[in-house]
């Protein structure tokens, strides 16, 4: 490797991002004043959720990489730790949440609980102290698994004749913490996420807030690689055609089991057609504005993406790709808007300024911390054994 | 010091090789093709040993139809309620067994993944055969199987067609293409390894047998280019049966309104359970076989150790499936659900299947994590004995278990298998394990064609020289070491 990666400069961009940031989150909390009550919570849980599992994914694709990644995974490590490295501050940003909390979850409402017997039975889990407490655990295991990564990763940059050892450490250890992510994300996606409808359970509810999270971070990532590699040339060199395809078919593969799991609870709950489980779709399905979001997500999130991708050309051209990681974005978002706005029962036009200016208040913030995490090391792992030799590959 | 430093970093860069090194186009024909080739009298005595108790099985399987036939399903335990009893546990059961064949060859494969090569042509043919013994299952359930064909949706005049609306008829269609896609896939792969065999046939028997099943391959390069085409576009075609086939199965059962049933995981958490059991046969046959032809050389530990990481990494999407389905009956907060869930783990009549179900299922894969374990063949094989009794107990489970409660305590009770029951269950394991042995006797078991690509590629294009540079990153390390 003849070019030595660089450490990157993102100063102006941090500043920025920071500034956008901050005059997002102060023009929604003045925005937020002058709304109807509850609107403000509703669209920062929106916000949230989605940096929130941007963050979360770059951490499980983190893990995945180090149990099962070649070189590829070394060559993405860099922005995935970034990621990673967010989730503290988002542990700071669900804060307050905590005084919306009676706004947002119909649960808190003695009165509702009392008139509905099975809400009524699940008291024990859906409260809110214990509701607090399994945040507060959640938070605490990623933020746990942020520091320690991100710390060996920096122990492994200092020392070569460790890296080894510690590169077999990370992988050892990554399994059981993918099995942490997906035990904590199952009950978080429960309590933040499926309680909002608080009648309405459904199995695969979990596993479709992880794979979409998945989708995010893997998109933003090819993004990230794409503008790296035109900055930098040893990523230059390193982002090969064969690699980017690599990173393709992830985004394609997620986006099939996405649908796949997403169709998968359609069809059983409409089949069912029981009064507590068919609830979630009755409201989404009740108005033309939800069924034609829906069908959207199923023809423009899964049909075109996932045809468009099984071209190889567009996987192996860095700006084809990055375009349909873009639109890959935009489709969670608007997943995770159809997934937890319809259960607020707005009027009019769904969409509301606040959920646009939280969205680029949390995302600025988010974007400057990634960057700083960024700029603070050289872009490449370079004592990561499996990045030796990975120019020939 | 300086040993466990290269060992802690070959653990991390895997070396790219996966068949042993230094072999030879013409050995791996011999070692292949010998043991088909040899003449009756040369056969192993372990194969008629195998064979003969296969075909004692075989025998039971036809007593229990027969008498099925001639009795009615009567004589099985099923009941009301639980009339989905041994016939539909048997029956995911053995087509859960068959996803590994699939995935190995189809998936496997579109992932350009050279460790498939040689264990795919047999994990194929147990795909098939576990359709063929799963397939008969529901047939014969229908209580009058001879009219089972009223599933299609022909034109007749009995003024009869089917309910396309039932996921059972779901079945018809999912296992049927399932069934057709797989045996052409093994099929068209088997083509060249025919040829192999038709052109080093001794006796004019065997050079017309394999001759004409070969469908007169020349070995051109236009004859290669059509089979490689042929062969991608089915690998293409049976990768979404992977994930379609055993969707079904689980919507047979997620769509009614059952509760322990309706339960939207089902769907990944059946298809993961499905490729959980499917490679852990794919271990019982392998581990045998290797030893018995002596190929492990080509079955190498890296197979089994990768076989071994699927079936933990697949064993614990089962485990979360579980949990799930145990915390989603107490959130759901229907007391029906939380009752299934409390008879499941507590009922007094079945709570040991359950436990017993975690400690296979959940338990013994753990030492999995391990990759002493991964790599000893033994502890494998017995993981695996173990794993096919618990993917057998979590059907039990869910299947009838499930039925035996329901909503209306009035309508409770028991179930208990008969020995009808029981007899079609071991005949079935007859059946395969017949159509196991004829298979390793007649056919290659390992795709010959597709292993002398592997040496083919270790020779011009190996990976030697990315093991070179690995090689002297390990030597940094541990001279580094050994100075201090």
């Amino acid at each position: 490797m003849q070019d030595t990666p660089s450490t990157l400069q993102l100063g102006r961009f941090q500043a920025t991002a920071l500034t956008v940031g901050v005059v997002g989150l102060a023009a929604a909390v003045i925005a937020g004043f002058l709304s109807p009550e509850g609107l403000f919570f509703q669209s920062y849980l929106y916000a949230f959720l989605f940096w929130l599992g941007l963050a979360l994914g770059c951490l499980v694709l983190l893990f995945a990489q180090h149990l099962a990644g070649g070189s590829w995974g070394a060559l993405i490590r860099r922005p995935l730790e970034a990621g990673v490295a967010v989730l503290p501050v988002m542990a700071l940003f669900f804060i307050p949440l905590l005084f919306g909390l009676n706004l947002l979850y119909d649960w808190t409402n003695a009165d509702f609980v009392a008139k509905h017997p099975l809400v009524n039975a699940k008291t024990d889990y859906l409260n809110v102290p214990f509701f607090i407490l399994r945040s507060i655990i959640y938070f605490g295991l990623w933020s746990f698994a942020a520091f320690f990564y991100l710390h060996q990763s920096a122990k492994q940059d200092r020392s070569e004749s460790e890296s080894g050892k510690i590169a077999y450490r990370l992988r050892r250890i990554s399994g059981p913490w993918i099995v942490v992510y997906v035990l904590t994300m199952t009950f978080a996606a429960v309590d933040w996420g499926m309680s909002l409808t608080p009648e309405w359970w459904s199995g695969i509810y979990g596993a479709i807030f992880m794979i979409s999270q998945a989708i995010s971070a893997i998109s933003f990532i090819i993004g990230v690689m794409v503008v790296l590699a035109s900055r930098d040339r040893s990523i230059d060199k390193l982002l090969t055609s064969k690699r980017l395809q690599d990173l393709g078919n992830f985004l394609m593969a997620f986006t099939m089991f996405w649908a796949y799991i997403s169709i998968g609870q359609l069809i059983i709950l409409w089949s069912n057609n029981v009064v507590e489980t068919a609830t979630w779709y009755t409201v989404r399905f009740d108005s033309t504005l939800w069924t034609g979001m829906g069908l959207f997500l199923l023809f423009f999130g899964f049909f075109a993406p996932f045809l468009i991708l099984f071209s190889r050309w567009v996987k192996r051209k860095r700006r084809a790709l990055v375009l349909v990681a873009i639109w890959a974005i935009f489709v969670q978002l608007t997943n995770l808007f159809w997934f937890i706005i319809p259960n607020f029962e707005r009027s009019g036009f769904q969409l509301t300024l606040l959920d646009i200016l939280l969205l680029v208040g949390i995302g600025g913030i988010w974007l400057a911390v990634f960057s700083r995490s960024l700029s603070s090391r050289p872009i490449l792992p370079l004592q990561d054994p499996r990045l030796k030799g990975a120019e020939h590959a | 010091m300086a040993v466990s430093s290269k060992k802690t970093a070959r653990a991390v860069v895997e070396i790219d090789r996966v068949i042993g090194k230094g072999e030879q186009y013409g050995a791996i024909d011999d070692v292949i093709n010998d043991p088909v080739l040899a003449g009756p009298l040369k056969t192993p005595r372990w194969w008629w040993v195998g064979f003969a108790i296969a075909m004692t099985f075989l025998g039971v399987y036809l007593t229990s139809i027969i008498y099925l036939i001639t009795k009615g399903t009567g004589v099985w335990g099923n009941n009301v309620p639980v009339a989905w009893g041994f016939p539909i546990i048997n029956f995911v059961w053995w087509i859960g067994i068959g996803h590994a064949g699939t995935l190995i060859s189809a998936i496997l494969l579109l992932f350009r993944q050279p460790w498939r090569t040689s264990i795919n042509r047999f994990a194929e043919a147990m795909t098939i055969f576990a359709v063929v013994c799963a397939g008969l299952y529901p047939i014969l359930h229908l209580g009058r199987p001879w009219v089972f064909y009223w599933l299609a949706p022909y034109p007749n005049t009995l003024g009869l067609f089917p309910q396309f609306r039932s996921p059972l008829d779901w079945d018809l269609f999912a296992i049927s293409t399932y069934g057709s896609v797989s045996v052409l896939f093994w099929y068209i792969g088997l083509i060249p390894d025919l040829a192999s065999l038709r052109d080093r046939a001794a006796s004019s028997f065997q050079r017309l047998l394999y001759g004409t099943l070969c469908l007169g391959w020349n070995g051109s390069a236009k004859a290669w280019q059509r089979y490689q085409r042929a062969y991608l576009l089915l690998a293409a075609l049976s990768f979404p049966l992977v994930l379609s086939v055993h969707s079904t199965i689980a919507l047979d059962f997620a769509v009614s309104q059952v509760p322990g049933w309706n339960n939207t995981v089902m769907p990944p958490y059946f298809v993961a359970g499905a490729v959980f059991a499917g490679f852990a046969m794919v271990i019982i046959l392998a581990v045998p076989l290797r030893k018995a032809f002596g190929l492990e050389h080509l079955i190498t530990l890296r197979h089994l150790d990768n076989c071994g990481k699927l079936m933990l990494g697949t064993g614990m999407v089962v485990l979360y499936g579980y949990t799930v389905e145990l915390f989603m009956a107490w959130y759901s907060g229907v007391e029906f659900e939380r009752y299934m869930a409390f008879n499941r783990v507590f009922g007094n009549d079945h709570w040991w299947a359950f436990w017993l179900l975690i400690a296979c299922n959940g338990l013994a894969i753990q030492p999995l994590w391990l990759r002493s374990v991964r790599q000893s063949p033994f502890w494998l094989f017995v993981i695996s004995i173990i794993v096919s009794i618990g993917m057998w107990l979590e059907r039990f489970v869910i299947v009838a278990i499930t039925l035996t409660k329901d909503f209306l305590p009035s309508s409770w009770a028991d179930y208990k298998a008969t020995f009808w029951d029981w007899s079609l269950y071991l005949g079935s394991l007859g059946l395969f394990a017949t159509l196991f042995f004829l298979f390793i006797r007649l056919l290659p078991s390992i795709s010959g064609t597709e292993v002398k690509e592997l040496v083919h590629h270790d020779a011009h294009h190996g990976s030697d020289y990315l093991e070179d540079i690995r090689a002297d990153f390990f030597q940094e390390g541990k001279t580094g070491e050994a100075g201090a």
